[in-house]
């Protein structure tokens, strides 16, 4: 089995400027190997789709990248440093969008995004209401976002991409429940994302047209031992 | 970083008084039920007061444990902070000290007007509050670490309940009995000193203890 995938090939090059290298990872989850031995590097500007069944760790793989969740083995390096417990000071800024909102249902679309820009100590970018806006859901900022409707909430989840000028998105269906018009936003937001030099890694059952070209493709399907259950 | 998970519990607090009050007045009804099922004489009061308190107390804390880091990990909140965050300490201890504005702290206040109710003479009102304000904190320290613990687990009530018990005995001890020692016309320095060290003990072991077991349970 190749340990470096798609990008391998020009591993050596392009490593040098590479924002995030993964080497040899490993995950499992409730004691089932999901996928073993996945290397790749992206730099400045890629954008990568991981894909893969349901149930074979694509959002396993985001959560260990944005070091939520710890691997079994291998390393997540940023910028070629050493290995880290992803704490390192050269730690890119990441933005993850998860099945989860990271919404609180209780509080108001702004006052949510107002709590992550104050956490994420926002130097530069948009204001939160700026960002809601952007997202065509400044007219919800001031309901509490137990009472949006599904596309709703996944806009104010996504209006936390524009807070901050992050290094790396980390998307997990970022497209779940959002309407045509709103699809379409999402693209131009992860072209102009890309362009600006920013990296995006995700995983979507739906096609997306992230812009730049330069898409890399993963399967996590070659990094599995054996026939894996979901 | 703790300001800010501070401010917004207290404006999710804000939000949802209902949720918010439900310890203060668990602890309101079963203080004021005491005086009414046993008989309402004042010297028997007096002399089961400071268990009443505190057992009634303890409870109430208890009661706010539970949603302490679970809605957090719903929502995905825990996985954001977990991201921004340097290290998990602070965001345990920012939910602690919330945990404690709410549940705690309001305690130690209403608990003014039920040691009235209980025939508490005046001058043992400092004993009180000193037991209460060192005490209540201990409560939600330890009980972080139940709440870290059991936050994966669907029906975790019992769990934690379990866990965190044997841990609050000691607290319940000195706390009721600082106040027992000063109905009686004894000093209650010694109780106050012990509640205090233990105090310093959670402060210092108990946010690395939760922040350990959230790590875990992110997994």
């Amino acid at each position: 089995m190749n340990t470096e995938q798609e990008l391998g090939d020009q591993a050596d090059t392009e490593r040098k400027h590479s924002l995030l290298a993964v080497e040899n990872l490993s995950c499992e989850r409730s004691e089932i190997t999901l996928f073993s031995n996945l290397s790749f590097a992206l730099a400045k500007g890629e954008s990568m789709r991981i894909e893969g069944p349901n149930g074979s760790g694509k959002t396993t793989l985001l959560r260990t990248v944005a070091g939520i969740h710890k691997p079994v083995a291998g390393h997540v390096r940023w910028n070629l440093s050493e290995p880290t417990v992803n704490q390192s000071a050269d730690k890119p800024k990441i933005a993850y969008i998860g099945h989860a909102s990271g919404l609180r249902g209780e509080l108001t679309a702004i006052e949510n995004l107002q709590f992550y820009a104050r956490i994420n100590r926002i130097s530069s970018g948009l204001s939160p209401m700026e960002c809601l806006e952007s997202l065509g859901v400044a007219h919800c900022s001031a309901l509490p976002c137990m009472r949006l409707s599904a596309g709703q909430k996944q806009r104010v989840a996504l209006a936390r991409l524009r807070l901050n000028q992050y290094d790396l998105w980390l998307l997990d269906e970022p497209a779940t429940s959002l309407d045509d018009q709103g699809i379409e936003l999402l693209q131009k937001f992860a072209s102009n994302h890309a362009e600006s030099g920013g990296t995006t890694v995700y995983c979507s059952h739906q096609s997306l047209d992230f812009g730049l070209g330069n898409n890399a493709e993963i399967d996590l399907r070659d990094f599995q031992d054996e026939f894996v259950q979901c | 970083m703790l300001i800010t998970i501070i401010k917004r519990d207290l404006k999710c607090v804000s939000h949802n008084l209902s949720d918010a009050v439900q310890p203060i007045g668990f602890f309101i009804i079963a203080a004021t039920l005491f005086p009414l099922a046993v008989a309402p004489d004042p010297k028997l009061l007096q002399n089961i007061a400071p268990g009443i308190i505190w057992v009634s107390a303890l409870l109430a804390t208890l009661l706010a444990l539970d949603a302490l880091f679970k809605e957090d990990f719903v929502d995905g909140t825990m996985d954001q902070m977990t991201i921004v965050a340097d290290s998990l300490y602070v965001v345990a201890f920012a939910r602690i000290v919330s945990h404690w504005l709410v549940s705690g702290l309001p305690l130690t206040v209403i608990c003014l007007i039920i040691a009235m109710m209980l025939h508490i003479p005046v001058h043992s009102m400092d004993a009180l509050i000193t037991s209460l304000l060192l005490g209540t904190p201990i409560l939600s320290m330890v009980g972080s670490i139940g709440a870290a613990l059991t936050v994966g687990q669907r029906y975790s009530g019992m769990l934690l309940t379990l866990i965190t018990l044997p841990l609050y005995i000691p607290v319940l001890i000195f706390g009721a009995s600082c106040i027992s020692a000063d109905l009686a016309g004894l000093g209650w320095a010694a109780e106050a000193y012990f509640l205090s060290a233990m105090l310093v003990l959670s402060i210092t072991l108990a946010p690395f203890a939760t922040a350990a077991a959230l790590r875990i349970n992110l997994n």
